[in-house]
């Protein structure tokens, strides 16, 4: 069985924890441990489509202890149990995938249900406390479980809820088949010693896997509570006055096995940290061998103990390494995550001449370590989410709080929780989940790679969001300006950025319109045009084989061509198809008489004052809108300009991100925050964050700058 | 529903009576850059376009045609001129556009008939495609010969006309060229000056003098020139830099006109005898000079100053009486001054101003020239004794 499946509707996966808990543990005083392990059978595949109806009863008890069999059953469950014989062997022959593991378990069924029966009146009395507390539990597993099948078949989850077996090797093969065997996946074995028996180990290991199980995913805080700690001292005090009396010390040898995935995990921290500490360990152990290796050996700071299987291969796949003892229940976790990651570099897409250079890469605690560098400020929050049902991504929300608007936070956390999508390869994906109109042109997450720009951001009142594996990170909620805004506004004396802004608002128009003023100048008003230069644009188009639309969108399509090859092709190449496509554009056009020199001009003029915009997003918006441009100009001439000018206002008026308006401090109307949008007024006035945000905290400054 | 009907029709409305059948490319096109306006006979008048060849134009190396002229002349007589340039579409092949309409030129013939000029210009006020800042002049003889005087270094005639009347740097012009201004004053009655052009040869046109429109006789009167035209700059206050000649001591000097300030101002308030008095204040530099005078010693200024300005004030009451009894035509500006200050009285006379019983000749002009040297210039002496 390779993966196991299991179908929930989406209303149904905070009932995971519930569903997780069909082991029981309980102790019989020689058999040892009895395990029930209700394994989620697998329904994603096609093949078990047809099996749908046999599929209400979801569990298959295994016993991987070979030796003795003790077990308790409700009523309920000796029926389920029966039942799921017959729909087994249905499966089995249907799905060959299932086949391959489950056939172990056939035999062990078959006999564990005969031991089953002879046990169960002996042990019937003593855990009639137990199963009773269980009863309703399985019962509602059933019902949930059936509630699953029929209700959903499309989605499809990986979740896996098996306890870690008792015997390592059974683990090990477990977490072999479902990754497919993989190469990559390193298994060191070891022998340890101990002079504890079999028997105290599973006193020492109960509580604590118990512990494990009722407090969910939680070990961590089973470890710091110091009830929980009291009370196995307690316990192992007494296991250890038992076998004295008994005056036998067995010295008995333990194996358990080192695993992690190699590239994923800092082999140097596996290494020294783990291998050579327990290698070195001179002594021999006694009392809790999993808790005196957590305590003693193990020198990685980031070290959790889990239970499941699914926590196990998490892990593993988030490049972090797995200590499994044989004969435990419970597993170490030890973050050894590290694997080769891109060095910090300049920001690629939105280079500065004067301001920090170092931009975010692929690895998220990277970037949140960079945020953090820049703001020491002890209410930076990073709240974590995950997303991707495969990829299990890592999306974390940073926000300043006391400055940030809750509602603004509220708002963004709602959205990421609603993302579901198998993998999200870049920010660009969870920013149109989560964006609020899909069909505007504009963008309304603001995406950088420049920690410092985020972390401006943050002090402005807004919210970033940070993906792992992007090196992009998203800003919300923004409004139309802030993509006109670059962090070099502020290094620079205000006279110079106020002029730089009013540059590239200039050069946004240009953008925007110049394409379609030339069409409706041309072909509809050359009245408005100096009398010199309609003459000498009349001249060169004269014998011209195109009309004005068709020479413009000919000559606006060849460059956008252009562009587009120039950032597939290698850096090599780059060059040339530059040389090339600008002397096409430039000289052949004209000299063919294709087109005329002035529509070369327009051309060009345009796609440079495109790159003028500081954000790549935006600039590709524009760019779109104003073919929209040009096509209205050539049917309606300027009205078709202004009309369209027009849409876009009202569109943009109407556009909301994150729920705050999107056209900036000029809709609603706050003249103060006018301050930093078209002009970038001094330093020492901008004295306020956003006020369209309604920060909680709404001055930045107190004083004005002026030190008393 | 039946919004939402109303809301449709709105909307197909912006998009349909919006037109793509205005889309004409610019390559499509026949600019009119010159027109002039002769009289056939009594009633009809002639029309001549000038078109431009924009290949011929061109100064791009890329397209340089350069052999041909840069210009079409096309002409044809009619009615009114709506028709005729109708009938001009038919042989210029292209759709006319006059939207770089620059010059408009009136032969002296029409204006001297009553009443012709306004009743053939009323379609340049009121056709939309025209612009006011159409340039307007009389010509000496026949308007269309010059339309083919070609100049050396301009293409097209209609420029070289045109360029001619923005011509700022002399007295003897008048700055009421444009035709959106030409309109105020037909629908005024008021009078008012105009360029007056003259061909000198196949390739010279001279700025010749001023001529002058009585708006209430609807027809012109006459015209200026030389120093009566240079004084009826001064007297209307003009922004235009200028010279003004004098003899000092047997030599000859030239002072340069930098600024002209002219004040009018209303003495009494009988209408048959109004009494005027304009004070010219003119600021000037000593542009050239024969004496050998020290400029900085004040007596000798002084001299200067009476000079010049006894040889203005001659020139100024001579083409005020010029205009007051040859013409009897108000191109002053006098009758706008009194309309806009003393408008009872304005109300009384404006009917007969400056015709009929002519006000305008019974007043009296009293005028008074005040000049400033206020650059001797770079050198004080030209000879040192």
């Amino acid at each position: 069985m390779r993966r196991f499946y299991r179908k929930v509707p989406r209303k149904n996966s905070t009932n995971k924890h519930q569903n997780s808990i069909n082991t029981q543990h309980t102790q019989n005083d020689i058999n040892g441990i009895q395990q029930e392990i209700n394994v989620q059978q697998c329904q994603c595949n096609p093949q078990f489509q047809q099996n749908q109806k046999a599929q209400h009863i979801q569990g298959t008890r295994n016993n991987l202890n070979n030796e003795n069999v003790g077990s308790q059953h409700s009523q309920d469950y000796q029926h389920t149990q029966s039942s799921i014989q017959s729909n087994q062997n249905i499966q089995f022959q249907q799905s060959i995938q299932c086949q391959c593991h489950l056939k172990n378990h056939q035999l062990q069924n078959q006999t564990q249900t005969q031991n089953h029966n002879q046990s169960q009146d002996n042990v019937q009395s003593q855990n009639q406390k137990t199963s009773q507390n269980q009863s309703p539990s399985l019962k509602q597993n059933g019902n949930a479980n059936s509630n699953a099948t029929q209700t959903n078949n499309q989605n499809v989850s990986m979740e896996i809820h098996v306890p870690i077996y008792k015997k390592m090797n059974n683990n090990i093969e477990f977490i072999r088949r479902l990754l497919g065997n993989p190469d990559d996946l390193v298994i060191r074995e070891l022998t340890l010693e101990t002079f504890n028996d079999n028997h105290e180990n599973e006193q020492g290991d109960c509580p604590s896997s118990r512990s494990g199980h009722d407090d969910g995913n939680l070990p961590i805080q089973t470890l710091s509570d110091p009830e929980n700690n009291d009370s196995k001292i307690n316990q192992l005090n007494i296991i250890d006055e038992r076998p004295l009396e008994k005056a036998k010390q067995k010295k008995q040898k333990i194996h358990c096995s080192i695993l992690y995935l190699s590239g994923l995990s800092n082999t140097n921290i596996i290494n020294d940290n783990i291998l050579k500490t327990l290698q070195r360990k001179t002594n021999e152990f006694n009392g809790d061998i999993l808790d005196q290796i957590y305590q003693e050996i193990i020198a990685v700071t980031e070290t959790k103990r889990v239970n499941t299987l699914e926590q196990v291969v998490h892990a593993l796949l988030s490049g972090r390494s797995i200590f499994l003892i044989d004969g435990k229940m419970t597993a170490l976790d030890m973050g050894t995550a590290g694997s080769e990651k891109r060095a910090l570099d300049e920001p690629q897409s939105e280079a500065l001449i004067r301001g920090p250079r170092l931009a975010f890469i692929e690895s998220i605690e990277t970037n949140l370590t960079l945020i953090r560098r820049e703001l020491k400020d002890p209410n930076l929050r990073f709240k974590m989410h995950e997303v991707g049902r495969r990829s299990k991504q890592k999306i974390a929300v940073c926000y300043v709080e006391g400055i940030v608007n809750p509602d603004i936070l509220d708002e963004v956390n709602r959205r990421l929780k609603t993302i579901d999508i198998d993998f999200a390869p870049d920010s660009g994906v969870i920013e149109q989940w989560i964006e609020d109109s899909f069909l505007s042109p504009f963008p309304q997450l603001l995406d950088t790679e420049r920690p410092d720009r985020v972390s401006y951001n943050l002090m402005q009142g807004k919210v970033a969001i940070l993906v792992d594996g992007s090196p992009f990170a998203l800003i919300a909620p923004i409004s139309f300006v802030d993509a006109f805004l670059t962090i070099e506004d502020f290094s620079q004396r205000w006279i110079i950025a106020t002029s730089m802004r009013l540059l590239r608002y200039f050069s946004m128009f240009i953008a925007l319109f110049l394409p379609g003023l030339y069409v409706a100048l041309i072909s509809f008003h050359p009245g408005m045009l100096p009398t010199q230069l309609t003459i000498s644009i009349a001249a060169t188009r004269e014998g011209g084989p195109l009309p004005a639309i068709v020479e413009v969108l000919l000559m606006a399509v060849t460059f956008e061509i252009l562009q587009e090859a120039s950032i597939r092709l290698p850096k090599v190449i780059g060059q040339t198809v530059g040389i090339v496509g600008g002397i096409v554009i430039g000289d052949v056009a004209v000299s063919a008489g294709i087109v005329g020199p002035a529509l070369v001009i327009v051309t060009s003029l345009t796609a440079m004052s495109s790159f003028t915009i500081p954000n790549y997003s935006m600039s590709i918006g524009l760019r779109i809108l104003r073919f929209i441009f040009v096509i209205a100009a050539s049917i309606f001439g300027l009205y078709g300009i202004i009309l369209v000018l027009i849409m876009i206002c009202i569109h943009i008026v109407n556009l909301k991100s994150m729920g705050t308006p999107y056209s900036g401090p000029f809709a609603p109307y706050f003249i103060d925050a006018l301050k930093n949008t078209f002009i970038r007024a001094p330093i020492m006035t901008l004295k306020k964050r956003p006020p369209y945000l309604e920060p909680i905290d709404d001055q930045k400054v107190n004083s004005g700058g002026q030190r008393q | 529903m039946n919004k939402l009907n109303a809301m449709l029709i709105l909307v197909m409305c912006t998009l349909i009576l919006a037109a793509c059948w205005d889309q004409i490319e610019i390559e499509e096109r026949a600019f009119i850059f010159g027109m002039a306006i002769d009289a056939a006979d009594k009633t009809e008048v002639k029309l001549t376009q000038q078109l431009v060849v924009p290949e011929n134009m061109a100064t791009v190396a890329a397209n340089a045609g350069g052999g041909g002229k840069a210009y079409r002349n096309l002409s044809s007589t009619g009615k009114t001129i709506y028709e005729i340039n109708l009938d001009l579409a038919k042989q210029a092949s292209r759709s006319i556009d006059s939207t770089h309409l620059g010059v408009i030129l009136v032969s002296e013939d029409i204006m001297k008939q009553p009443g012709r000029f306004k009743e053939h210009f009323d379609v340049f006020f009121r056709e939309k495609r025209m612009r006011r800042g159409i340039k307007l002049a009389v010509t000496n003889g026949l308007a269309e010969d010059l339309l083919y005087v070609e100049a050396e270094h301009e293409k097209i005639p209609a420029e070289y006309i045109k360029n001619l009347l923005e011509n700022k740097k002399r007295l003897d012009v008048t700055d009421l060229v444009r035709i959106g201004d030409i309109d105020e004053k037909l629908y005024e009655e008021t009078s008012f000056p105009l360029p007056y052009l003259k061909k000198i040869s196949s390739t010279v046109i001279d700025y010749e003098g001023i001529a002058i429109y009585n708006g209430k006789e609807e027809r012109m009167v006459g015209v200026l020139k030389g120093d009566d035209a240079k004084a009826l700059s001064y007297i209307r206050g003009l922004k235009n830099n200028g010279s003004i000649n004098t003899e000092i001591d047997g030599g000859p000097m030239t002072i340069e006109i930098l600024t002209i300030k002219r004040k009018i101002t209303l003495t009494n308030n009988d209408p048959n005898n109004l009494q005027f008095s304009i004070k010219i204040q003119i600021k000037g530099a000593i542009a050239d000079q024969s004496g050998w005078e020290n400029l900085k010693e004040y007596e000798v200024l002084n001299k200067f100053y009476k000079k010049t300005s006894e040889k203005i004030e001659e020139m100024v009451k001579n083409t005020i009486n010029k205009l007051q009894n040859d013409f009897q035509t108000d191109a002053m500006g006098l009758g706008e001054y009194l309309n806009r200050y003393y408008p009872k009285i304005w109300k009384e006379v404006q009917d007969e101003w400056d015709n009929g019983k002519n006000y305008f000749s019974k007043s009296d002009i009293d005028c008074e020239v005040k000049i400033v040297i206020e650059e001797p210039g770079s050198i004080n002496k030209t000879t040192s004794k």
